[in-house]
C-alpha cells in the first residue's frame, strides 16, 4: 500500500518529465522553423535535444518508474524519430521496447490501454524492422461512438497520430474529421487542454477538417493556456505543428 | 424510435405562456419612464416568436389558436399599437420601439402614425449614422425592411461586420458570441421565414459546428442559449434535427411547461413576477424552437433518420 | 524539470505501478471549466460617463 501511494505520487511528475524532454526535442528538431520560434515561450525548461531520455531526466535506465512513465507516454517516448525522422537513441528504443514489455494489455485492457500498448509496439516495428505486427485491438467501437466520445476516446491516444504507422485507429479517425474538430472546439470550450492538444494533434494528421476550424491558431491558443501546467499539451501541440509542416 | 419531443415542449411551452398573459402587459407608465427591458420587450418577444409558430402550425392545430390568442391578446395590451407610437415619440432616436413594433408587423398588426414617424427617423442621417453593435446594426435595418423603410440599405455589408459574419473559429464560442450567432441568423432568416436567405458558405460552417456549441450548451445547462441554437437548427436550408440534443433539453422543461435560462430544471411551478421575468424568454424561445424543428421535421413523431454528422449525441 | 530523487528506501516495482499506469492510461475526461468574457467599457466613454455624472450633492446653506 505504502508503494503505491508513493508511486501514484511520483509517477505523474515522471511522465512530465518525459514529455517535456519529448516535447523539447520535437521543437529543437523543428529546426526549418528555428528562426522564428513563434509567440509561443515552450513552457518546458531547455532540455538536451540529444541524447537518452534516462540521462534527460536524471534517471538510470532500468528505472522502474521510468519504464512506467515511458509506458504512459507509449509511442510518444519514440515520437522525435518518427515525426523527424531522426535515427532513435538506441537507449531510447530500449527504454520502449521494455516499457512493451512490462506492461502488456491483459485480455480485459480497455480499448485505450491496448491501443496505446499496440501504438507503442507498432513504433518500435516502425523503427527497428523487428518483429512480427501484434494483432490489432478493436476498433469498431469508432464507428459508433457519439462524437464527444470519439473525440475524447482518440485525444487519448493522439500518440498513434503518428506518419507512416497505419491503423484502424487512425483509418476511424480518416472518416470523422468533423467530428473531431468539434471535439475540439468543445474541449477548448470546457478549457480541457489535454483533449483539445490531443484532438489537434489528429486534426494535423487527417484530410477533410474545415478550414473554419483555425486549427493553427487553435494550436498555439491551446499551447498558452495549457503548456505551462501540462507538459503533454506541449508535446502534442508540437507534434501537431511538425505534421502540418509536413503536410502537402 | 421514439418520438420527436418538440411538439410536447411546444404544447407545454405555450400553455405556461397563456396562463400567464398578464405578465406581458406593460404598465401604465411603459412609455414614461420604464426600463423598456421588462415593461416592453417581454411583449415585443411574444409577438415576434408568436408570429413565427403561427407560421409553422397547421390552422387546425391547437397551438396555433393558442399562438393566433397570444398575439392578438400582445396586440390589444399595446393598445393596438399606440404603445409603439407613444414610446417613438418619447425617444424618438431610440431604434427600440422599431425594432418591438416590426415583430408585431411580421405579424399583420399596423399603426400608421408610428410608421408615418419612423419614416421620418430612419430617414435621417443620423440615424442611419446610429452607433450600434452590429448584429444590433442589423435587428435594426432588418425591422426597417419589413417596414419598407431603407429599401436601397442591402443587409449585405451589415452581416459582413457580426461575429458569425466573420466565420469565426469556432472554437473561440462563448455566450455572448453565441447569442451574436443566433440573432444574426433570426435576422437574416427572418425568424425561420426564409431559410434559403443564409448564404451556402455560414450554412455550411453552422453545420459543421451547431453541434459542437449546442452540445456544450446542454453540457453546461445553458437552456436559454440551447434553445436558440435549437432553433438555428432548424433555421438552416438542410436542417438538422437533433434528436438526442432535443431530449436532453425537453428534459429542463419544468412541469407547468416554463424553461429557466441556465441551472436546474424547475422542480414545481411558480407564479410569481420574479419567477415570470426569469422565465418568460426561455420558455418563448422554446415554443419558437420547438414549432421550427416541429415544422422541419415533419409533424408530430416524424423524425427522419439522423444523417451521419448531423446529430450531435452524447449530450447529458 | 523536477528533482527526481524520491526515497528510494523501499524501491517501486513494476507491480507496484501497474495500476497507476491504467489510471494514467485511461483517467475519466475532466469536468469541464466554462467561463466567458467579461468587457471593460471603453476608457474614454467611462470617463465620460463619469463627467455627466451628477455631482455630489452639496450640503443645503442654512
Amino acid at each position: 500500500m505504502s508503494d503505491a501511494s508513493g508511486a501514484a505520487s511520483v509517477l505523474p511528475d515522471a511522465v512530465q518529465n518525459i514529455a517535456a524532454v519529448v516535447a523539447s526535442a520535437l521543437a529543437g528538431g523543428g529546426s526549418r522553423s528555428s528562426a522564428s520560434p513563434g509567440p509561443e515561450a515552450a513552457p518546458e525548461t531547455a532540455a538536451a535535444v540529444s541524447g537518452p531520455l534516462a540521462a534527460a531526466v536524471e534517471r538510470t535506465p532500468d528505472d522502474p518508474v521510468l519504464v512506467a512513465a515511458a509506458r504512459v507516454l507509449g509511442a510518444d517516448v519514440l515520437a522525435p524519430a518518427l515525426l523527424l525522422g531522426t535515427p532513435p537513441d538506441p537507449d531510447d528504443v530500449a527504454l520502449a521496447t521494455a516499457a512493451r514489455d512490462a506492461y502488456p494489455p491483459g485480455a480485459d485492457a480497455t480499448a485505450v490501454t491496448a491501443w496505446s500498448h499496440w501504438g507503442l509496439d507498432a513504433a518500435l516495428r516502425t523503427l527497428t524492422g523487428d518483429g512480427l505486427p501484434g494483432t490489432a485491438p478493436d476498433a469498431g467501437w469508432t464507428a459508433d461512438e457519439p462524437w464527444p466520445r470519439l473525440a475524447f476516446r482518440l485525444s487519448q491516444l493522439a500518440s498513434l497520430a503518428l506518419p507512416g504507422v497505419d491503423s484502424a485507429l487512425a483509418t476511424a479517425a480518416v472518416k470523422r474529421p468533423v467530428d473531431l474538430a468539434r471535439g475540439f472546439v468543445r474541449a477548448v470550450r470546457r478549457r480541457d487542454w489535454a483533449q483539445a492538444a490531443g484532438l489537434g494533434r489528429w486534426l494535423a494528421l487527417v484530410p477533410g477538417v474545415p478550414p473554419s476550424l483555425g486549427l493553427p491558431n487553435g494550436l498555439a491558443f491551446v499551447h498558452h493556456l495549457g503548456g505551462a501546467s501540462d507538459a503533454r499539451v506541449g508535446l502534442h501541440v508540437r507534434a501537431a505543428r511538425t505534421l502540418l509542416e509536413a503536410a502537402p | 424510435m421514439t418520438a420527436h419531443p418538440a411538439p410536447g415542449v411546444l404544447r407545454a411551452a405555450l400553455a405556461w405562456l397563456d396562463a400567464h398573459r398578464e405578465h406581458f402587459r406593460p404598465p401604465p407608465d411603459a412609455a414614461d419612464r420604464a426600463d423598456p427591458n421588462t415593461a416592453v420587450k417581454p411583449l415585443g418577444e411574444l409577438a415576434q416568436l408568436m408570429a413565427a409558430v403561427l407560421r409553422r402550425t397547421d390552422p387546425a392545430d391547437p397551438a396555433h389558436a393558442t399562438a393566433r390568442g397570444l398575439l392578438d391578446h400582445a396586440w390589444a395590451a399595446s393598445g393596438d399599437g399606440a404603445l409603439f407610437h407613444a414610446l417613438a415619440s418619447a425617444e424618438p432616436h431610440a431604434s427600440y420601439p422599431l425594432e418591438l413594433y416590426a415583430g408585431f408587423a411580421d405579424a399583420g398588426f399596423r399603426h400608421a402614425a408610428f410608421e408615418d414617424l419612423a419614416r421620418v427617423t430612419t430617414g435621417t442621417r443620423s440615424w442611419r449614422a446610429g452607433e450600434r453593435e452590429p448584429t444590433r446594426a442589423l435587428a435594426v435595418l432588418r425591422a426597417e425592411h419589413r417596414l419598407g423603410l431603407a429599401p436601397d440599405h442591402p443587409v449585405a455589408p451589415v452581416t459582413a461586420r457580426t461575429w458569425l459574419g466573420g466565420l469565426p473559429e469556432p472554437w473561440a464560442f462563448e455566450q455572448a458570441a453565441g447569442y451574436a450567432a443566433t440573432h444574426h441568423v433570426f435576422h437574416v432568416t427572418a425568424w425561420g421565414a426564409r431559410p434559403e436567405a443564409l448564404p451556402a458558405d455560414l450554412a455550411a460552417y453552422l453545420t459543421a459546428w451547431l453541434p459542437a456549441w449546442l452540445g456544450t450548451c446542454l453540457e453546461e445547462r445553458l437552456w436559454d442559449l440551447a434553445g436558440e441554437l435549437l432553433a438555428v437548427a432548424a433555421c438552416l436550408p438542410e436542417p438538422l434535427h437533433a434528436h438526442a440534443e432535443w431530449r436532453a433539453y425537453a428534459a429542463a422543461q419544468g412541469p407547468d411547461g416554463r424553461f429557466v435560462p441556465h441551472g436546474e430544471a424547475p422542480p414545481a411551478p411558480a407564479d410569481d413576477a420574479a419567477e415570470f421575468r426569469l422565465c418568460c424568454h426561455p420558455t418563448l424561445v422554446a415554443a419558437f424552437a420547438a414549432a421550427l424543428a416541429r415544422g422541419g421535421s415533419g409533424g408530430e413523431g416524424g423524425d427522419p433518420a439522423p444523417r451521419a454528422g448531423a446529430t450531435v449525441g452524447g449530450a447529458r | 524539470m523536477l528533482p527526481l530523487n524520491e526515497p528510494t528506501t523501499a524501491p517501486v516495482t513494476r507491480e507496484a505501478l501497474t495500476p497507476d499506469v491504467d489510471a494514467l492510461l485511461n483517467s475519466a475526461e475532466a469536468e469541464g471549466v466554462y467561463r466567458d468574457s467579461r468587457e471593460c467599457g471603453g476608457l474614454l466613454l467611462l470617463a465620460g460617463l463619469l463627467l455627466l455624472a451628477p455631482p455630489e450633492p452639496k450640503p443645503k446653506k442654512g
